[in-house]
């Protein structure tokens, strides 16, 4: 147990660099949700879509009988009537529709006139087409008045929201097994998965590239200790990290959401802790894999970044996989975070407990660890091709760090 | 190597290269350098000799302006030696004890790097790192990197690094430390060549037997402090051992130990490993009256030699205790 | 001089296979990534049509009016709202609802009720639509009640369209953009390690390199504008090669003004190398530490202007602008954005007058301690 007891002194050695690591993606972890919290979120929430009123026609019974009704049915979002504040908002998605009241429309309206409103929407979007209709069905129901002559536009405008007062009963089915649990959970833990690859690459190939010197792994084969072994004390030693790894953001996820889990079904929880020690041996797994190949400070750095964000993505962790195409997603199946967000997704839909349900998640589950025990032999293997190469010799420690 | 001859080893005990004056470094605690004073003439071969964690490094470093010291002057060629004083680092040359290239330049590009931090135009520069390629014996290998170099030959390149501009000074730190017989002797004689064209060397090992072949002065150090100076011979002649016997002996019997060690003017006897030694001032007849004595108590004794001292022995005698690792 | 110094810090680096591989390769890599991922997100909320059930009960067949109402927005077309569906029983529509095939259906007993098993845009808009036929019905109603005549009731057969799309910007905003400025950014901030190497290989207490080099007979500023002019060098070639691939391979439009974006790649790689600079500087942290600095202040940065999740520069800007400004990645992929979007340059000049004024910052520091050439122990 040498190397492994070695790994932990290593740990003891560069613990600023462990607990930087450590301290920045926890605090990500915990900003993340809270600023994603609406986004791509299509299916889940009460659709109160943002709106913008950009007033150029004055103050009018009838604009603000507008603003009044949309504020009903949706958020609104005030802006400065500046190009520039309205680009950005409109790019960005912080309003979903920008209404601009021309100079002349109120008068133009009662006279009969076509002055038409100037809006903003992203094409074709069903929150625009959402409240075209809401616009459309306000000021139709105004021209039914005709001019506000006979009643005074201020009742007229009443009138007319008095009149659009009328709403649809609603009733809601609940199918689900227990409460449902938050979103805000559940993107946690999506999140989560970005978290656990990021931290464990970063902190177990911190700790293996002592060992990948060229010198220091001449060194070690000339030791009686076999090469598998050696690996094996490293990736125990890793086991150790992830362990750490996953048990700071378990708790750091009931402490933000433990609240919001207090009535939700044990057993969907336990599911839910069950899939994130699955990603959690399978970030350990890559992790072995790309520290073997990792040399140099430099390629650490990038190959942690590109390898979480690469899997992150395809895996639908930032963008849902339902926007993917059908060749993508293909393609994404064959990446392993893809099984981890389809559990998650499958667990979070999970309605009953029966076998016909649980299949998929427990499918999904069981793939991320063949790709966990396929990253490790491949870890292993290429150790001991590595450590066999001649190439990996034949360098010499010229520079600090080179 | 021609334009500087003038400087020749008959300018020596001209104007000091280097003066030092009482340099004082600690590190915290330890005194690294404890009141240090050292100077260098001009056409020298300067030795510096210790064991490990004697402060010869820390010494050079501190001459080099890239440690910082507490207490002392250092001066080059006559000026004060200060970190941004480019004129006096223009005429020294540094060849460190680490290895110091680039991994992903190649040898040629290596010299020709270092070599145009200080000559700028190109064709000169050019000139000079192919006699520096020459000097080092790298001809076959200019367009190696520097991980497809032997470690011998990377020494080499090291050095070549450190020479190519013919610089006046040259401080040398360990350049010998794991190579191989040829390679020093190569690099020996190189150094010696250097010195040849005018330059003045400051050479610091651990290996005696290097410093007293190839040194002109010696400087002995210990704990951060000089412990003495001079030629080998001024050195030895310090000490009282003139002459160091060696005799291989089965079996010596205590008493003949004791009438040895009871000889006026022996003032030193050991038996160890079947081996006796015996040091005294070299007149030439206590080796006889050793030998005496062994006859007389009949004792078998086979292979005697007798040596006149080492560095070693110098170091041995001063300090009491050995130089050799 | 100039050019030895410069020339082999490009060497190096060229030669320096790993490191290539990682700088170069990856950031191409994860734009394919991007362009596949994102190929498809500005179809994200687009509308489509929803299917929803209708209980085929006898309320249902006597309501012409309301049969009639929503098969005209029923069925294929433009205008088309619902895939509408018939179903026999409130049993069969349960059923369908818990296996998520409609989102919503509707039973008509006395009035239409909406039954549905979540909320959201599309159970909205089917909400509204119902509204919309009750509030209509009732002033039909009115009007025939009060005697109106067919005039007034004709408004509500044939609603005017009141509004008109229009577009505020050259370019279409797109979420798709967002991802690749901040990957550059990123890039830019990646400059950091360039600036990292340029400093231990020239402070003679990081590294025998330094030493050696400590001992060179050149000005300490001029050594290390010239290596670090070879770094930035190096960090320019690697983002030109990567905005190539965006905008020529990719496809993604950088705005009309090419030389701008090239200035702002420029601006980019000053900065991230003289950030790095600023890290290595210090002796204080170990070399793993500094690193980890890097790293972590990197993707800090970066997933504030929104490298992993769209729109969050904008969430930060708004709520926080101080964080937003000091943000180099955010200002890197602003001024990115503004070209793209922007018909004016007024922030983008300013985005770029902060991201040098920070380089210029960064670089001050690091001077302060390059300056010293002697150490306490080396």
């Amino acid at each position: 147990m040498k190397v492994f007891k070695t790994c932990n002194t290593i740990i003891k050695r560069r613990i600023t660099a462990m607990a930087l690591y450590f301290l920045i993606f926890l605090a990500l972890t915990v900003i993340m949700p809270i600023l994603t919290a609406d986004q791509h979120t299509l299916d889940f929430f009460e659709m109160k879509p943002n709106f913008t009123v950009i007033n150029r026609d004055g103050d009018t019974p009838l604009s603000e009988g507008l603003a009044a009704y949309l504020g009903a049915r949706g958020n609104k979002v005030v802006l400065d009537d500046r190009l520039e504040t309205l680009q950005d908002a409109s790019f960005y998605r912080a309003t979903d529709y920008i209404i601009i009241l021309p100079q002349g429309f109120r008068d133009a309206f009662f006279s009969g006139g076509t002055v038409k409103i100037k809006t903003v929407a992203t094409t074709d979007s069903a929150k625009g087409f959402y409240v075209d209709m809401l616009i459309n069905q306000y000021l139709n129901q105004a021209r039914f008045y005709g001019s506000p002559d006979g009643m005074g536009e201020e009742a007229l405008a009443a009138a007319v929201i008095r009149d659009l007062s009328a709403e649809t009963r609603v009733e809601t089915k609940r199918f689900g097994a227990g409460a449902p649990i938050s979103t805000g959970f559940l993107i946690y833990n999506r999140m989560l998965s970005y978290m656990v690859i990021i931290l464990i690459i970063l902190c177990v190939s911190n700790i293996t590239s002592a060992f990948r010197r060229p010198d220091m792994r001449m060194r070690n084969l000339c030791s009686p200790l076999k090469p598998r072994s050696m690996s094996l004390q490293q990736i125990l030693c890793g086991v150790l990290v992830s362990a750490a790894v996953w048990v700071s953001l378990t708790v750091l996820g009931f402490i933000m959401y433990g609240s919001e889990l207090a009535a939700a079904d044990r057993r969907t929880v336990g599911l839910i802790l069950l899939n994130t020690l699955v990603i959690t041996l399978l970030a350990l797994s890559v992790a072995s894999l790309v520290s073997s190949f990792i040399r140099s400070a430099n390629s650490q750095n990038a190959a942690a970044n590109f390898v979480s964000l690469g899997l992150c993505f395809l895996g639908g962790v930032f963008v849902p996989l339902d926007l993917f195409g059908e060749g993508l997603l293909m393609a994404s199946r064959f990446t392993p975070v893809y099984w981890y967000s389809t559990a998650l997704d499958n667990i979070f839909a999970l309605t009953s407990f029966e076998w016909g349900v649980m299949a998929p998640i427990w499918q999904a589950m069981l793939t991320q660890l063949i790709f966990t025990a396929a990253f490790f032999c491949l870890a292993l293997v290429i150790g001991k091709h590595i450590n066999q190469s001649e190439k990996s010799f034949s360098s010499v420690q010229t520079e600090l760090d080179a | 190597m021609a334009e500087i001859t003038g400087r020749g080893p008959n300018g020596a005990g001209a104007s000091p290269v280097i003066k030092v004056r009482s340099l004082v470094k600690r590190y915290g605690e330890l005194v690294a350098l404890d009141h240090f004073e050292l100077e260098v003439r001009r056409g020298e071969i300067f030795g510096l000799l210790g064991p490990n964690g004697s402060g010869k490094t820390t010494a050079i470093n501190c001459m080099l302006s890239l440690l910082k010291y507490g207490k002392g002057e250092v001066s080059l060629f006559g000026e004060p030696m200060k970190s941004d004083n480019y004129a006096v680092k223009k005429r020294i040359g540094v060849v460190m004890q680490n290895v110091a290239v680039f991994n992903e330049l190649t040898v040629v590009e290596n010299i020709d790097y270092f070599c145009g931090l200080y000559v700028p135009e190109k064709a000169k520069r050019k000139a000079l790192t192919d006699e520096a390629i020459a000097f080092t014996g790298l001809d076959d290998y200019r367009k190696f990197l520097p991980k497809k170099l032997s470690g011998g030959l990377l020494r080499r390149l090291n050095i070549a690094c450190g020479i190519a501009h013919k610089p006046e000074l040259i401080f040398l730190d360990e350049p010998t430390v794991a190579v191989d017989p040829q390679s020093r002797n190569h690099i020996l004689e190189g150094i010696r060549e250097l010195n040849r064209n005018g330059a003045t060397v400051v050479y610091t090992s651990h290996y005696m037997e290097e410093v007293e072949q190839l040194c002109t002065r010696i400087m002995i150090m210990d704990k951060g402090k000089a412990v003495a100076t001079g030629t080998k011979e001024e050195l030895k002649a310090m000490i009282r051992t003139g002459e160091k016997l060696t005799a291989e002996i089965y079996d010596l019997p205590e008493n003949v130990l004791g009438e040895i060690r009871g000889v006026d003017g022996i003032f030193q006897a050991d038996y160890s490993d079947n081996r006796l030694t015996a040091r005294y001032p070299a007149d030439g007849r206590h080796m006889i009256t050793i030998l005496d004595i062994l006859r007389r108590g009949n004792v078998a004794f086979g292979r005697v030699s007798s040596e006149p001292p080492t560095l070693n022995d110098v170091f041995l005698e001063i300090t009491g205790k050995e130089l050799k690792d | 001089m100039f050019w030895n110094i410069y020339w082999k810090r490009i060497l190096w680096f060229v030669r320096n296979t790993e490191t290539i591989i990682w700088t170069w390769i990856f950031p191409l890599m994860l734009a394919t990534l991007f362009y596949a991922v994102f190929t498809n997100i500005d179809a994200s909320g687009q509308f489509s049509r929803m299917p929803v059930g209708v209980v085929d009960n006898g309320a249902y067949r006597q309501d012409a009016a309301f049969r009639a109402a929503l098969e005209s927005v029923s069925g294929e077309g433009d205008g088309s709202l619902f895939d509408l569906r018939l179903l026999p029983s409130q049993g069969e529509a349960d059923t369908l609802l818990e296996k998520g095939e409609i989102d919503g259906y509707i039973l008509v007993e006395d009035v239409p009720v909406l039954i549905v098993s979540g909320s959201g845009l599309r159970q909205t808009i089917t909400k509204s639509f119902i509204d919309r036929y009750l509030q209509t019905k009732g002033a039909v109603e009115a009007v025939i009640l009060r005697g109106g005549d067919f005039e007034s009731v004709s408004a509500f057969l044939e609603p005017a369209d009141y509004t008109e799309e229009i577009s505020l910007s050259q370019n279409p905003p797109t979420e798709k953009v967002g991802y690749f400025y901040a990957l550059l950014a990123m890039v830019c901030l990646y400059g950091g390690f360039q600036g990292m190497t340029t400093v231990t290989g020239l402070q003679a207490n990081l590294s025998p390199l330094g030493a050696r080099r400590t001992m060179a007979p050149v000005g300490r500023f001029r050594m290390v504008a010239y290596d670090m002019l070879g770094g930035v060098t190096t960090q320019y070639m690697c983002l030109l090669v990567i905005v190539a691939y965006i905008n020529f391979v990719l496809g993604v439009s950088f705005g009309p003004k090419l030389w701008l974006v090239l200035l702002t790649c420029l601006a980019g790689s000053l900065l991230g190398v003289a950030f790095g600079a600023m890290i290595s500087v210090t002796s204080k942290l170990k070399a793993q530490a500094k690193i980890a600095v890097l790293i972590t202040v990197t993707m800090v940065c970066c997933f504030l202007s929104g490298l992993m999740v769209s729109g969050i520069n904008y969430t930060v800007v708004q709520n926080a602008p101080a964080v937003a400004w000091l943000n180099p990645a955010a200002r890197i992929a602003d001024a990115f954005y503004c070209l793209y979007y922007y018909d004016t340059y007024e922030r983008f000049f300013l985005n770029i007058g902060i991201i040098m004024a920070m380089t210029t910052a960064m670089l001050a520091v690091t001077a302060v301690f390059v300056r010293r050439q002697r150490y306490e122990s080396i």
